[in-house]
């Protein structure tokens, strides 16, 4: 769907013809799920979110201007839906952290880690296992913006836009969140061999 | 702060595409001596490309129910506003489609019935509305019947308000109905069944059955009825579960008999045998 055909569409769903909202939604079905699943680790839950995202952008959509990208636009639908969700249940117990240093990083880990593997093969497979488990343990608006960072690549700048955050905030929130996750991989085992000699934990100095 | 953790923000911000030259120079330099930083882009960016790679494939249904969702909810703002544009009469017609037939067809319905003679005369000023009153399902008439339509008596009739009459007056015209099938597969279209004023009159009379809750499943197939009389268009949607027939209307849901199954779709596809 190019741009043009995006917003003929969206014209005529605001003329009122319902269908032509459909190839919009498969045109990011994708990405809408993926954002909700990886924001609340749950299938079950991203569905029910990404199909209340949708009618709710249906519905608020006279109020999209065109200033800014029809998917940034969308995907912070989504992705306050999702924090809304995650802050009106009690956090999953996913992954139990017994503790955090004053910089907020995990110290300990007191969940057996039973995920490693010398097997070469399934070392990606686990690999990913242990990012998903990683990005569940992040605070949700560092969850939250890695994921637009890293599954909708979108820039800094169309970031802040979104979540209406200086850029300054932006830069510093996505690297605080890679840093926290690199620490939790490299606690669950689960982090290549080299950047295990890496100063990515609490301690800075190489 | 150390040295290195000013380094590891503009890793961060490299992996994003987000460094200055000016800022790329330095870091480029300080990674030449610096293993651990290094190391560091290595695991940044696979990490990246885990996150961005790990993408799952949406439920096949996702579009699909966000679709039904809307188009359920278009067809009840049609139905809301119709009923402002009707006055409190509106409210009381359980069956749009019962309503259009009965006044499409007044002579099918009522020449052989009791009703009032100005009402199977299809006149400009003869006031229909009540007559869905009296085909409510819930009432209990029976279905298909050409009865159905003949219920209504004088002394109801006076008690309509006077404005209905006005509302509800028409004009003479031609019945049409057309049926939107949304597909039997979820990924393909729907299609309009246009029917003409004998199979509508007689769809609509199919339309009558006892109210029911729904199956919690999802329907096999959905049918969307839509009228358009005297310029405003009634919808009713219908769904298939089995071997029944439900459809909503008003927030109120209603099932056919299962006789009637075979003849709603020997209606609305005569050419399949």
């Amino acid at each position: 769907m190019t741009r043009e055909q995006e917003a003929m569409a969206i014209q005529q769903v605001l003329d009122g013809d319902v269908n032509a909202f459909e190839p919009i939604v498969k045109e990011y079905e994708k990405n809408v799920y993926n954002l909700a699943l990886k924001m609340t680790g749950n299938p079950e839950d991203a569905a029910d979110l990404s199909q209340e995202a949708f009618i709710k952008a249906y519905h608020s959509l006279s109020s999209f201007r065109g200033d800014s990208k029809f998917s940034v636009w969308l995907y912070r639908i989504v992705s306050n839906l999702c924090l809304d969700f995650l802050r009106s249940r009690k956090r999953r117990p996913t992954v139990s952290l017994s503790a955090e240093n004053e910089d907020g990083e995990e110290v300990e880990l007191d969940i057996a880690d039973e995920s490693q593997s010398p097997e070469a093969l399934l070392e990606r497979k686990l690999t990913r296992e242990a990012v998903r488990r990683g990005l569940d343990s992040l605070p949700e608006e560092q969850r939250q913006i890695l994921l637009l960072r890293e599954i909708q690549g979108f820039s800094y700048e169309e970031i802040a836009g979104t979540l209406n955050l200086e850029s300054g905030t932006v830069k510093s929130r996505i690297f605080r969140a890679r840093k926290r996750l690199c620490a939790f991989l490299l606690r669950d085992g689960n982090i290549p061999e080299f950047v295990s000699s890496s100063n990515t934990g609490g301690g800075d100095e190489p | 702060m150390s040295s290195c953790e000013y380094y590891q923000e503009l890793i961060s911000r490299l992996v994003d595409d987000e460094l200055s030259a000016e800022e790329q120079a330095v870091l480029v330099s300080h990674l030449e001596h610096c293993p651990d930083c290094a190391a560091l882009v290595q695991a940044f960016q696979s990490i990246s490309g885990v996150i961005a790679e790990d993408l799952a494939e949406p439920p096949e249904a996702l579009s699909e129910n966000v679709m039904a969702e809307l188009r359920r909810e278009a067809i009840k703002t049609k139905n809301r506003k119709k009923r402002r544009w009707k006055g409190p009469l509106a409210t009381a017609a359980c069956l749009a489609v019962v309503i259009a037939a009965a006044w499409l067809m007044p002579n099918m319905f009522w020449a052989d019935s009791a009703a009032p003679a100005e009402m199977s005369a299809a006149a400009s000023d003869y006031a229909a509305p009540q007559a869905p009153e009296y085909a409510l399902p819930a009432e209990g008439i029976d279905p298909g019947s050409a009865e159905a339509g003949a219920a209504p008596e004088e002394a109801d009739l006076e008690t309509a308000p006077a404005e209905a009459a006005e509302a509800y007056s028409m004009e003479e015209e031609a019945p049409s109905a057309q049926v939107y099938a949304t597909g039997a597969s979820r990924t393909s279209g729907g299609e309009y069944i246009a029917l003409d004023g004998d199979r509508a009159a007689a769809l609509a009379a199919l339309l009558s059955g006892s109210e029911a809750p729904l199956p919690e499943r999802e329907a096999d197939a959905v049918y969307i009825v839509s009228y358009e009389v005297q310029d405003v268009e009634y919808c009713v949607s219908l769904c298939v579960f089995g071997e029944q027939v439900y459809y909503s209307f008003d927030n109120a849901l209603f099932t056919l008999s299962s006789s009637s199954k075979s003849e709603f779709f020997a209606l609305i596809f005569p050419e399949v045998p």
